[in-house]
């Protein structure tokens, strides 16, 4: 990141430096005023209610939508948090990039705002010896997908008769 | 190589051990004597250096070092930089550009022994060639005097384009490298992922200003690299100085140095002191730069402008009073360089002076008045911090600080009017007030002007520099001089000569002529004696004039004393009463040893230290990483002698009490002698009481811990009252990041050393634990306010590692409350809330299981409901028989559960292996919402009809006319029941338990696959059945049921509250009454951490900012719909901030309303005092009045500004009974008003 001579070090309430490299023009601009935050290298155990919890210490969380695999609709390690107002984006980013939730260091970064179909991994966890992800984790942010898929909230409880009581 | 390579990657903000990374931080270069012999130096045998033949080294060096391999992280970057940008661009055959001087990578191609003589001895030789060094730079050349282009040549850069294009040398001096526009926008683009992306290029493809103000952001960081950085920074700075971006970039970058990180203002002073020496014209400009800032801000003040630095070219901060107070200190630590420094004496005094009459004539304090006054007086010292030895400017300073003294410190109007803002209502001495401060600040300052050992000795290694570089100058022209007279009178030519030298004389930036470089054998230092360098520096030292800095009158600065323009967020702090929480003198370890750890507060090293903290804590928020570093090495800054050893223990601290104290005990020699340890253990204490007593002898005499002093300010801010414009979770990971990488750090110093003590490595989280445990002891007497911000920050704390804590020291002092519920007493509150805080970022069975105590775990129930209210409720719609039979006691039903799938042996692994292995569950399984779900059970008799109506909300190709027709089946069922078989009471609250309770099954995977469902599934047959049952109770009935299913997990409940809010079939006033009517034995509000902040978060989600998010791409969209657009946003806004000041009314109100309730139950009345002296074994309903009373100034400290009239806080706080508590609240306001 080249370094602004205007401020004494860098600035931290900014997209990444792998945003700031794959970004278009269109794609900075949406970032200077945007709300929505990706957050990565989420542990297997964090709910979104987890997520609501800790973003909801940097303002008002609007949305949490947890990135998961297309087929099996597990969490995918990557979540997109859209708060109320920019500032409390930059707030998240500022003060929750790598803290830690549920054990694990979470990625904190400025989105340019999510597309639905963005949810879905683009490819599948490939697990080794050691049950950590492989690779790099950014490989799983979500891409462009498509439209909307009915099957997106998946698992939905499903009826269940409830067993007479003997 | 890897060592070089790993302290250059330890310089980059995320990665230095403690935060893994993949980005590389290249800018750093190696230190002198890292770099393998160079090729182009080789070559050369220095004649390049000498010559200045930048070509040879250049190339030779960049090309054939860099790509050799040796620098596995500098190749490519460099190699794409230096290959393309010099060698390519600018071109090898360019006289010019041969001179091209890279002068920090210059200094690393030389071996140490090389690098002597100074580099500016190049610089003069560059002008003895007789030709004008051509360089990049664009202003012609580092001395400009003399070698001024001819002609003026404008525009400069017309011809770079074309020259680019075709590939010739003829390219401008300084010009920009070309931009292409990005050809394609679009995220993805036509052609997929593979295909080449254009990217926004850097407009200069080599930036200096960047590289150096990268090298300076280390200025000072490490006493091993400050000399080296100094020395080069210097040369660069007075090499550069003359091309105006350079100069213009640098300017700003030193300007945000100074403005925000204040400690580093004493080494940045030795760094102009120095460049000034070099190049006369940096200390000029620089001092100028500072003036004009001062004067930008009083002119703004005067012409009551814009309150921001509207140029790019000047500072990116705030027009505010911290920005004079910091660069006047700046300019005091320049004094010895400003002849006119009587002008800065007298600017300061007229500071002073307005200070005093704006006190005077307020009754009341002024905030304004303190700040000038404190910020200014504890500023005095800096005047003398590089010219120590001027008698006659320290008597000023003591007259400055004698006119200071008349300054009146006020308190509130009456005795307890300051006591809102006491984040503790301690009375042991914990408790310092900011205006007791005050009163010694003039008596502090000035006793310690004999003192000034606090700051750090920068003259000791900057001025033996300066003295190098003046008397290399002195030598040179006493040379010339001695050549001039020598040849006076011999031509007319020789004569004009000696008067354009003679000119040149005046001028600090002279430069000898060619012919006039200086051999080895030439070498003045060992010649010249100390008399002789005196007098050399008196007369070649570079000293400027600043001018008047002239103060507006009074009465225009007294239009901002109330901070509503000119205040930055640090100078906004002093709006109210302040107070300090002193912590560690009070901490019991350190009483009973009766160890002094911290300065006291009213001394000036504390003031200073406690100043300068601040600021960085304000003005860094924005990159906390950095933040916690400079924090973490501050006393680096200081004179670090001052202070004992980082992560010095308390048992060491002792020892060195025990040796300033002069006792008579050989601790080495008792340890060697005695027999009451193992030999091992012997060994390792000896070598520790070695390691002290050396470190004593070598001047580390302090007890005082720098890290007590950073924690005590950063806990100061985060609990401060009412709260600053930084928020708690700032403070939180800061403090987090700090004990992380104090341990990181500590370890890896320990590996290196070969040391293996632990305790030494977790000083920076012992002192959290430290404050954790006084907190704790003195709950009762924290605000109710400050008690939340201690949870969350406790559980924030944990939460980073491993939720370890030491519960069980806490375990007798709870159950000492007795068995007997209690709801609202301040320690069971704090305990409880951290639990249930903690089940919600964690696996309960984790939680429960590995980190409470046996005692703790009753804690880990958030059940909303017991079995008997459940079955109360559930009579409604199962029958008596039924529902006792079939609801489930929420505790078994928790206990029951296994978290996440595991069993006990797994969970007791390892933290690690929990939060790799776990086996995701969804919520319907980890909370077993079915078991609360009883529409369902075959003994129900209208299960089938329920199925259906379930079945049918779940399917989205399932018509509303089908729905309906179900609906309507099951009302008819439900209604035409005969009397005896009639179970149900309402069969309009049935219809909306069923649906209600279903769609949350439904949705029970999170709450946002809840609200995607609202909108796409089962939203508008809800709307549907709601609009057809007309009834006042029906949004009670749907909070009941949503709250029935999560009985035992609540706060998803609520959030599915909030999402049924939002979707409009919920009003906000309708969840707030209910919310606090929610338990009839008890006000969740004040019993539960996560109710308030629901409550608080669904007030501010009222505020609906409309920000449009749209695609920018289409620029053609039509202006007049802009403003439309503008509008409807603009009034949207509006509206919804009229919506949201009314709910923060409401929720008011009904606060007063359970007060009014809650003193009905109080016999004897409780006067303000009662409540702040509660003790632990009070009453529960006491401390539920404490906490009421807690809340509503929370609120007014809140929402009081929000709310902005007075009256209509008035109003509604008229409605509390207790004339007491009401007057005491409208005083609050009142003052939080003014």
């Amino acid at each position: 990141m080249e370094h602004d001579s205007r401020h004494a070090t860098r600035r931290q309430d900014v997209a990444s430096g792998y945003v700031l490299k794959t970004a278009t023009l269109n794609t900075l601009k949406k970032i200077s005023r945007t709300r929505t935050l990706y957050v990565g290298k989420i542990g297997p155990g964090v709910s979104e209610e987890m997520i609501y919890s800790i973003f909801t210490n940097a303002g008002n969380v609007n949305k949490v939508i947890m990135g998961v695999y297309a087929h099996t609709h597990q969490p995918a390690g990557f979540a997109f948090v859209i708060m109320n107002n920019h500032k409390d984006a930059t707030n998240a980013v500022k003060h929750l990039r790598k803290i830690r939730l549920a054990g694990n260091a979470i990625d904190v970064d400025l989105d340019e705002g999510f597309v639905e179909g963005r949810q879905y991994a683009r490819r599948e966890r490939i697990i080794n010896n050691n049950n950590n992800f492989r690779g790099n984790n950014r490989g799983n942010r979500g891409g462009y997908r498509g439209g909307y898929r009915d099957g997106r909230g998946g698992n939905r409880g499903g009826y269940r008769a409830k067993r007479r009581r003997v | 190589m890897s060592d070089d390579r790993s302290r250059k990657r330890g310089r980059s903000d995320e990665d230095d051990g403690y935060y893994p990374s993949n980005e590389f931080s290249g800018e750093y270069p190696p230190p002198n004597g890292d770099y393998p012999p160079q090729e182009g130096y080789n070559n050369n045998n220095n004649q390049g250096y000498n010559q200045n033949n930048y070509q040879g080294n250049y190339q030779g060096n960049y090309r054939g070092g860099y790509q050799g391999g040796h620098y596995g992280g500098y190749q490519n970057r460099y190699q794409n930089r230096y290959q393309g940008g010099y060698q390519n661009n600018y071109g090898g055959n360019n006289n010019g550009y041969n001179n091209y001087p890279p002068p920090q990578l210059q200094q690393h191609q030389l071996p140490p022994q090389q690098q002597q003589p100074p580099v500016y001895e190049h610089k003069y030789n560059q002008y003895n060639q007789g030709q004008p060094p051509v360089g990049d730079y664009n202003q012609g050349n580092m001395y400009n005097q003399g070698f001024q282009p001819q002609q003026q040549q404008a525009p400069p850069y017309a011809d770079a384009p074309q020259a680019y294009a075709s590939g010739t040398n003829n390219i401008p001096v300084g010009a920009p490298m070309p931009v292409q526009a990005p050809v394609r926008e679009s995220f993805a683009g036509i052609g997929g992922r593979n295909n080449k992306r254009e990217y926004y290029q850097p407009q200069e493809e080599f930036n200096k200003v960047t590289e150096l103000c990268s090298r300076l952001e280390f200025l000072g960081d490490s006493a091993f690299e400050t000399k080296m950085l100094l020395t080069q920074s210097s040369e660069t700075l007075a090499f550069c100085w003359n091309d105006l971006e350079f100069k213009k970039k640098l300017l700003q970058y030193l300007g945000a140095v100074i403005y925000e990180m204040p400690h580093k203002s004493v080494i940045f002073s030795g760094l102009i002191l120095l460049s000034n020496s070099k190049n006369g014209d940096v200390g000029k400009d620089f001092i100028d730069w500072l003036k004009h800032r001062i004067d930008e801000v009083f002119n703004a003040m005067v012409e009551d402008s814009n309150d921001n630095f509207t140029s790019k070219s000047e500072m990116a901060h705030l027009k505010s009073w911290n920005v004079i107070v910091t660069l006047l200190r700046m300019i005091g630590l320049l004094s010895s360089i400003i002849v006119d420094f009587d002008e800065i004496i007298t600017f300061t005094n007229k500071l002073i002076e307005f200070a005093i009459e704006l006190q005077n004539n307020n009754e009341n304090r002024s905030g304004l008045a303190e700040l000038i006054f404190y910020e200014v007086v504890i500023g005095i010292p800096f005047y003398l911090v590089n010219d120590q030895s001027n008698v006659e400017l320290k008597n000023k300073l003591r007259e400055l600080i004698n006119n200071a003294s008349k300054f009146q410190v006020k308190d509130g109007e009456c005795e307890f009017d300051d006591d809102y803002y006491k984040p503790i209502n301690s009375n042991n001495g914990s408790i310092v007030k900011m205006s007791d401060i005050l009163r010694n600040v003039c008596e502090a300052t000035e006793s310690y002007l004999d003192d000034m050992s606090l700051f750090m000795d920068v003259a000791s290694f900057v001025d033996p520099l300066i003295e190098t570089v003046l008397v290399e100058r002195g030598i040179k022209i006493a040379k010339v001089e001695a050549e001039r007279k020598k040849a006076a009178g011999e031509t007319e030519e020789k004569k004009e000569n000696d008067e354009v030298n003679k000119e040149q004389d005046n001028d600090d930036d002279y430069k000898p002529n060619e012919g006039e470089k200086m051999d080895d054998d030439d070498k003045p230092k060992e010649e010249t004696n100390e008399d002789e360098k005196l007098e050399i520096e008196e007369q070649f030292v570079s000293k400027h004039s600043i001018g008047e800095i002239e103060v507006p009158s009074y009465e225009v600065l007294n239009r901002y004393q109330d901070f509503s323009k000119f205040a930055s967020d640090v100078d906004k702090i002093w709006l109210h009463p302040r107070y300090f929480i002193n912590l560690f003198p009070f901490e019991s370890t350190r009483q009973q040893l009766e160890l002094e750890t911290s300065p006291s507060l009213n001394s000036y090293i504390s003031m200073i230290l406690n100043d300068d903290i601040i600021n960085v804590l304000f003005k860094l928020e924005y990159n906390r990483i950095t933040c916690s570093k400079h924090l973490l090495n501050f006393q680096a800054y200081y004179n670090h002698k001052k202070f004992a050893k980082p992560n010095s223990p308390l048992d060491k601290l002792l020892i060195i009490k025990d040796l300033n104290k002069g006792i008579d005990f050989d601790l080495i020699k008792n340890l060697e002698e005695s027999t009451d340890f193992e030999e091992e253990a012997k060994q390792q204490m000896i070598n520790s009481a070695k390691k002290i007593q050396e470190e004593y002898e070598k001047g580390f005499t302090s007890t005082w811990k720098m890290e007590e002093i950073v924690l005590k300010n950063i806990i100061n801010l985060a609990f401060l009252l009412p709260d600053s414009s930084l928020t708690l979770l700032y403070f939180e990971s800061l403090i987090a990041d700090t004990c992380g990488r104090n341990w990181t750090l500590s370890k890896r110093n320990a590996n290196n050393v070969g040391g293996n003590n632990n305790n030494d490595i977790l000083i920076f989280s012992k002192l959290v634990g430290d404050i954790f445990r006084y907190f704790y002891n003195n709950v009762e007497e924290l605000e109710f306010v400050n008690i939340n911000k201690f949870i969350n920050w406790f559980l924030f704390q944990i939460s980073n590692f491993k939720f370890e804590w030491a519960w069980e020291e806490w375990v007798n002092n709870i159950n000492e409350l007795g068995e007997a519920e209690q709801n609202y007493n301040a320690r069971i509150y704090f305990i409880k809330n951290v639990i249930h805080k903690e089940l919600l970022i964690n696996n309960y069975k984790f939680i429960k299981n590995n980190t409470l105590p046996k005692e703790f775990q009753r804690y880990a129930n958030l059940s909303l409901k017991t079995k008997e209210e459940l079955i109360e409720y559930d009579i409604k719609f199962f029958g008596k028989s039924f529902a006792d039979n079939n609801t489930i006691n929420p505790f078994d039903s928790i206990e029951g559960e296994n978290g996440n799938g595991l069993d006990d042996n797994e969970l007791n692994k390892n933290y690690e292996h929990y939060s790799t292995e776990a086996i995701v569950e969804t919520n319907t399984e980890t909370f077993k919402l079915f078991d609360n779900y009883l529409f369902n059970h075959d003994e129900h008799p209208y299960n089938e009809n329920c199925r259906d109506i379930y079945m049918n909300l779940e399917n989205i190709e399932a018509s509303i006319e089908l729905f309906e027709e179900l609906i309507n089946k099951l009302r008819e069922r439900v209604e035409n029941e005969s009397e005896e078989s009639k179970i149900v009471e309402n069969s309009d609250e049935y219809i909306i338990t069923v649906i209600i309770q279903s769609i949350c099954l439904i949705g029970s995977r999170s709450f946002s696959v809840f609200e995607e469902s609202l909108k796409k599934v089962f939203g508008e047959k809800l709307k549907f059945v709601l609009d057809s049952i007309d009834n006042d109770m029906k949004e009670e009935w749907i909070i009941e049921a949503v709250l029935r299913i999560w009985n035992n997990e609540p706060r998803i409940g609520l959030l599915f509250i909030e999402k049924l809010n939002k979707f409009g079939v919920l009003d906000t006033f309708t969840i707030i009454r209910k919310v606090w009517n929610l338990s009839s034995d008890r006000l969740l509000p004040l019993s539960e951490l996560y109710v308030s902040e629901f409550l608080e978060n669904l007030i501010e989600g009222e505020i609906y900012y409309e920000e449009d998010e749209s695609d920018d791409t289409d620029s053609n969209a039509n202006e007049g719909e802009n403003e439309e657009e503008e509008e409807y946003v603009e009034k949207v806004n509006e509206e919804s901030f009229e919506k949201y000041k009314d709910t923060i009314k409401f929720n008011f109100e009904i606060a007063i309303e359970k007060m009014n309730e809650m003193y009905i139950e109080v016999e004897n009345g409780l006067a303000i005092k009662d409540l702040k002296t509660l003790k632990a074994g009070d009453e529960d309903y006491k401390w539920g009045v404490k906490n009421m009373f807690g809340l509503l100034k929370k609120y007014i400290f809140k929402y009081g500004k929000d709310i902005g009239n007075e009256g209509e806080i008035e109003n509604i706080l008229s409605g509390l009974d207790n004339e007491e508590i009401r007057n005491e609240l409208i005083r609050l306001n009142k003052q939080l008003l003014v």
